[in-house]
């Protein structure tokens, strides 16, 4: 891996990429440009996508218009219950080779570059178990055998929040492997009113591929050579080490509500997020800013929550929010006899 | 023309503002708490009599403030990338001078450098150390310059040697009682006296030394008071005996006499002729020297032709013999006599006859010690049957013996205590009684017996109250060699080896003398004769 730092010119090109795909989906999704500079980031750093959010405010369209900004091919699941592993990853069918039967695989949605895993939590565990393997090591094994899926994967998956009957939640585990689950909030009057106007039955403006062919290659290279340096991958350690309700550091206002922290896992998806952050603002290493920005996406979702903070309200982003105010950047503050 | 910052020199400014801050902050409140804790400490010490004047010494305490705030400086300094994060957070530099601590930025240095030219470092605090430290050295200040009442009592170590000052001036006074000290002799001594006391007070420094110092010259006053009536004694004495047998008198003698008698102030006591006896020796004596003639030895008509009665003469030298002896026996009395002095009182009274037996006399120590009348040594009297002085401080010999006084010790610690069978007795523990019962530690006298050997050899001394530290020198005296010990031991094995009934014993510490136990018992004397059977 290359690991000189990133000249101007080529935080620029990143840069310019990033933003291209980013308006794109802000085209496609109005008034929601947090969220889609969130989900560029998230796809800049070769990360899942997890949107949860009400019905109607556009997230599988979302996820439409990306494969088709991004040029890459789509594959779409509509996750039910009676849905199988063989339906998600593809099966071995019987086929006549050459005059000899003999079993030949056949790939399931799930080959494609970007897969929009709909409604994921409708499916059974069995069905969501059959995601886990190729969200981690972008592979899927069927009677013994292991096929490769294409680079880039990305699985973007909605699921509602609302509608808990028939449905299963997504196991530690899964969630844990999502790079950052966002909230698609809803939007304000103004916006729906541009809705109202713009969108003749519903219907999204055709998006277009923005970025050229081996842009994302570079993109994701890019995003490889941002710089982590010592003081802020000792953040990202400390803020992860604070969501550890077991460890010295966590906060008590924190502590109280967690049964669980965030995993390693989460600690590599900081950084992982923090390099496509700032190279989305410009710059070859990454800031605290950076790592604060994209804390409460990453965090959030892996926090195990505590039975007190159900009862209190209490959510796993209120407290990523505690753990950002409680955990200092630099670790060592200036101590008294400066002023500040 | 101004150097561009790098972020080396960013960090290196930073921390040393940062040290600059925190010794000056540690230095101040160090400062503060001192200067708050030396005033309590010296407010305290004056309180009980020590008085501190402030002195420039004291500055060195604030070197040691100063370079304790510089050591706490370097160990609470943050690390060197915290100081590039603090810098860079500084500079808005969004990570880059933290990245530059790592490694070359290469292209971004000049957009490093923009940032860092507009660096605002954070400033040394110095309004609030300036102030603690105002504040300390206004209160080292007030305490220097703000005048406080004297000290009104003194050390424990200038206590003590106030107590022996005040011993001195009582000693002092009792000797000018005892006519061993002259009064303006004594007055002399109790001004030193005073003046060290005065010193005292002032907290003036005093040693032991100043105090031995004043005691010795009293000493020496005291000496050389009881070597002039020693020997205006004597010669009074010498003066009476030629007179009574008819001799000339030495001129000198009569001269010095006088001289001694004025010098002890024993005119006063004289009757007014004897007075003017004294002064008419004393004329004659200063018109002798005066004139330059040597004195010659004066008979019966030349003391005659001097207008002197010998009669007059020898009533004056008896009472001067007298005054003189009364002064010697205080002295003797108090054990103050020296060698040379007890000699001269020694002769006179053997020149009186008064040695040799009579009752009084015996109460005269000897200068050289050994067997006598003046022998220091316990005696057993003398062998024609009268009781001498009674041996080891138990007084007279023919002195009753009582036991009904309270011992000055600490009895609380004599308490019976039973012991198993078998157990020997403590080591620190002395065997006084072996009973039967419960003591009743009571008062008894005890009938004079004489303590003479004549009953038998340690049977009188079986029957006497001494005191346990004496019972050896006793046993000494009046048993035989090494039978006390046999006797001893065999009460000691009976005891342990003796089945039936725990017999109790009385245990006090060693030497404690217990006057208040009797040691009469049935149960001992009864039982032991058994045993031996």
């Amino acid at each position: 891996m290359d690991s000189t730092l990133l000249t101007p010119a080529e935080v620029a090109r990143a840069r310019d990429a990033l933003t291209r795909l980013r308006d794109g989906m802000a085209r496609v999704l109005l008034g929601q440009d947090e969220l889609v500079s969130l989900v560029a980031i998230a796809l800049a750093a070769r990360g899942h996508v997890l949107l949860e959010g009400l019905p109607g405010l556009g997230k599988t369209e979302l996820v439409k218009s990306l494969s088709k900004l991004l040029g890459l091919g789509f594959g779409r699941i509509q996750f039910t219950p009676d849905l199988l592993p063989s339906d998600v990853t593809g099966g071995a069918v019987l086929e006549e080779v050459g005059g000899h039967k003999r079993f030949v695989f056949q790939p399931g949605p799930l080959f494609a570059n970007c897969v929009l895993a709909d409604e994921i939590n409708r499916a059974s565990p069995k069905t969501q178990s059959a995601l886990l393997e190729a969200m981690q090591e972008r592979r899927v094994t069927v009677l013994g055998e292991s096929h490769e899926l294409p680079s880039p994967f990305f699985v973007l998956a909605t699921q509602n929040p609302i509608e808990l009957e028939g449905t299963y939640p997504l196991p530690e585990a899964q969630l844990d492997r999502f790079l950052v689950k966002l909230d698609v909030p809803p939007v304000g009057a103004d916006v729906l009113t541009r809705i109202v106007r713009e969108r003749h039955r519903g219907q999204a403006p055709e998006s277009t591929a923005v970025l050229a062919g081996g842009e994302l290659d570079a993109l994701f290279v890019a995003v490889d050579r941002v710089a982590v340096t010592e003081g802020v991958a000792g953040y990202v350690a400390r803020l992860v080490a604070a969501s550890d309700p077991r460890g010295a550091s966590c906060p008590d206002d924190v502590r109280s509500f967690l049964r669980y922290g965030a995993s390693p896992r989460a600690a590599i998806g900081l950084a992982e997020a923090g390099r496509a952050c700032a190279l989305l603002a410009g710059r070859p290493n990454v800031d605290f800013d950076d790592v604060q920005r994209v804390a409460p996406s990453v965090l959030a979702h892996r926090l195990v929550l505590d039975h007190a903070a159900r009862l209190e309200g209490v959510t796993a982003k209120d407290l990523v929010s505690r753990l950002l105010a409680a955990v200092d950047p630099i670790g060592q503050a200036l101590p008294k006899g400066v002023r500040a | 023309m101004r150097h561009p910052t790098t972020t080396t020199t960013a960090i290196t400014r930073l921390r040393r503002r940062v040290r600059t801050g925190i010794a000056l902050a540690t230095t101040s409140r160090l400062a503060l708490v001192t200067a708050v804790l030396a005033v309590a400490a010296v407010g305290v010490a004056r309180v009980f009599g020590f008085v501190f004047a402030p002195s420039p010494s004291w500055a060195i305490g604030l070197l040691v403030l100063a370079l304790a705030g510089g050591w706490h400086a370097r160990r609470r300094t943050p690390l060197d990338s915290s100081l590039a994060a603090h810098v860079d957070r500084r500079a808005s530099a969004a990570g880059l001078v933290m990245l530059a601590t790592e490694r070359d930025v290469g292209p971004w240095r000049e957009a490093l450098r923009s940032r860092l030219d507009a660096l605002e470092l954070p400033a040394v605090e110095v309004a609030r150390p300036l102030a603690r430290i105002g504040a300390a050295t206004a209160l080292v200040a007030g305490l220097a310059f703000v005048p406080l009442p004297p000290a009104t009592r003194t050390a424990p170590r200038q206590i003590a040697i106030q107590a022996a000052l005040e011993k001195a001036r009582e000693e002092i006074r009792s000797s000018v009682e005892a006519d061993q000290l002259r009064p303006e002799e004594a007055v002399a001594l109790a001004k030193r006296a005073s003046d060290l006391e005065e010193r005292l007070v002032r907290g003036d420094p005093v040693v032991w030394a100043d105090v031995d110092s004043l005691n010795e010259a009293r000493r020496q006053q005291e000496a050389a008071e009881r070597g002039d009536a020693a020997r205006m004694t004597a010669s009074a004495a010498s003066i009476a005996a030629d007179l009574a047998a008819g001799e000339s008198l030495d001129a000198n003698e009569l001269a010095e006499i006088a001289r001694l008698a004025a010098s002890l102030g024993l005119q006063p006591e004289l009757s007014p002729e004897l007075q003017s006896l004294l002064e008419a020796l004393a004329r004659h004596a200063e018109s002798s020297r005066e004139s330059g003639r040597t004195q010659s030895p004066l008979d019966m008509q030349a003391l005659k032709d001097l207008g002197i009665d010998p009669a007059d003469l020898a009533r004056l030298a008896e009472a001067l013999r007298a005054m003189g002896g009364t002064r010697l026996r205080h002295a003797a009395r108090d054990g103050d006599l020296a060698p040379p002095e007890l000699d001269e009182l020694r002769k006179l009274l053997e020149r009186e006859g008064r040695l040799g037996g009579e009752p009084g006399a015996g109460d005269l120590p000897s200068a050289q010690g050994g067997d006598g009348p003046f022998d220091p040594t316990p005696g057993e009297g003398d062998p024609n049957g009268r009781p001498g002085r009674g041996g080891i401080s138990r007084g007279r010999g023919d002195a009753a013996l009582d036991g009904t006084n309270d011992t000055e010790l600490d009895t609380s610690t004599l308490r019976p205590e039973r012991l198993t069978p078998g157990q020997p007795i403590p080591d620190k523990w002395e065997e006084l009684r072996v009973l039967r019962a419960e003591p009743t530690p009571g008062a008894r006298p005890i009938e004079p017996g004489g303590g003479t050997a004549g009953d038998g050899a340690g049977r009188a001394t079986f029957h006497r109250d001494v005191a346990p530290r004496h019972r050896d020198a006793v046993q000494r005296f009046f048993t035989d060699s090494g039978r006390g010990r046999n006797r001893r031991l065999r009460r000691r094995r009976w005891r342990d080896n003796t089945v039936g009934p725990r017999p109790l014993f009385l245990l006090g510490p060693s030497g404690l003398p217990d006057r208040r136990v009797t040691r009469r018992s049935s149960g001992l004397r009864a039982q032991e004769p058994q045993k031996r059977r």
